[in-house]
């Protein structure tokens, strides 16, 4: 076999080592060995940046070295150190230069960043979108969200605290999703998320809530489960018993 | 759609039903409930024949439903509970294994399929029934008696042991009475 060294190898195999080497590393060290794999890095178009993860003097560096059109993957934390703040973040960065976007993910920011940042997502497929919110989700907040979904043709979408209980606002008709991840929602929600999504194949929730008849049933055991665990007595095996053999 | 996950699920057996009645198409179903009452969710011929007439593509079912105020009386209860989970329908045709077990120390009463969808770490001794035939194990927490007890069964002190009486008396009868014990090293 003769020798095989990394500039032989073709650029494909080398974008896919590049997909598991750190930003940093590939802007300050990788793209400065030699002039070919400066080339291999220009041509690269799917950078991740983690916001979380960088220092100071990477942030510089990435500014300055790395086209926004290049990125594929964007995580952006509302919780981070102070130098890496979400407001430097946005002063530094134009969301809107994000034009080959694949997954964007937004991690406990306040509700004004999210709206400010969702409405200038310009991605014209998003593969994933993922939003943990910090606040509880207003109307007009949610409104903003639905449209980006449509927008950008989110696939999967992944709003884990996100309760869609309030179905004044219609849920997106021409959404393209196929994976959906929230926390809780009505039952009429649940018939406007299954009746406008007409891609959707996988739906994750923590629960639905029956707001009919049957709610007050509901609070009714809990209540009664509730006072049981205080007591930890009556219900006994024979009343299950019963129940098995005279269902009602 | 073909998947859905309900990872807290606090509706009606009713409800849950008219719900899945939607979504004829499910392939994949997963269920996770803390119910206030042993109720109709725990009926595995209920889930058979909802099955049956409503969700005639599932091929994979994890359920994990807990229930935690009952007071346990033998095995009685296993029995009732997990046989109708052991019909062909569950065993042959779709080969969802189901089994039950029951923790004493906090009454809470779990039945699940294999393997289990949520973590169930054993913390306190618990009785367990085999997924296939029905036998009731009871399966103590080593750290409850050292090795020496566990050697010598009819010289059991546990008058060191942290144990509530009532739990105690479990264990006791447990170990007089099932043949089949298994202590965890």
């Amino acid at each position: 076999m003769t020798d095989v060294s990394l500039d032989t190898l073709p650029v494909e195999i080398l974008h896919r080592i590049l997909d598991n080497i750190d930003v940093s590393t590939i802007v300050r060290s990788v793209r400065c060995v030699c002039r070919q794999l400066y080339a291999v890095v220009n041509s690269y178009n799917r950078f991740q940046l983690d916001f979380t993860r960088f220092t100071s003097s990477d942030l510089k560096a990435i500014f300055r070295l790395i086209e926004f059109s290049k990125v594929s993957s964007l995580v952006l934390s509302g919780s981070q150190t102070s130098q890496n703040d979400i407001n430097v973040c946005l002063k530094n960065v134009n969301i809107a230069e994000f034009t080959n976007l694949r997954s964007f993910s937004l991690f406990r920011v306040r509700n004004d960043h999210i709206n400010e940042i969702i409405q200038h997502v310009t991605a014209r497929s998003l593969a994933s979108l993922t939003i943990i919110l910090r606040e509880f989700l207003n109307n007009r907040i949610t409104s903003s969200i639905f449209s980006a979904i449509v927008r950008t043709n989110v696939q999967k979408l992944y709003l884990n605290n996100m309760n869609y209980t309030n179905i004044e606002i219609s849920w997106p008709n021409q959404n393209t999703l196929q994976h959906l991840t929230i926390k809780r929602c009505t039952y009429e929600g649940y018939c406007a998320i299954l009746d406008n999504s007409h891609s959707l194949s996988t739906l994750v929730i923590d629960d639905c809530v029956i707001q009919n008849a049957n709610t007050m049933q509901t609070l009714y055991t809990v209540a009664a489960s509730n006072s049981a665990k205080r007591q930890r007595t009556d219900t006994s095996i024979f009343v299950l018993l019963n129940f098995m053999i005279y269902p009602h | 759609m073909v998947s859905l996950t309900i990872n807290n699920c606090h509706m009606l057996m009713e409800d849950l039903q008219q719900l899945l009645q939607l979504t004829p198409s499910l392939i994949h179903l997963k269920l996770v409930s803390d119910r206030p009452t042993l109720d109709r969710m725990f009926v595995g011929s209920d889930w058979e024949q909802f099955i049956l007439n409503h969700l005639r593509s599932l091929n994979k079912f994890q359920f994990f439903l807990t229930c935690d105020t009952i007071v346990f009386n033998g095995e009685t209860i296993f029995n009732y509970l997990i046989s109708p989970f052991q019909s062909r329908f569950w065993l042959n045709e779709k080969q969802w294994l189901v089994t039950c077990d029951y923790v004493p120390r906090s009454s809470t009463f779990r039945i699940y399929t294999l393997p289990a969808c949520r973590s169930v770490e054993i913390r306190w001794h618990l009785f367990r029934v085999s997924a296939t035939d029905s036998k009731c194990r009871f399966i103590l927490r080593p750290t409850l008696f050292d090795t020496e007890l566990q050697r010598s069964s009819s010289n059991l002190d546990v008058s060191n042991c942290n144990i509530r009486d009532d739990v105690l008396q479990y264990v006791v009868e447990a170990i007089l009475n099932y043949k089949v014990t298994y202590f965890f090293k």
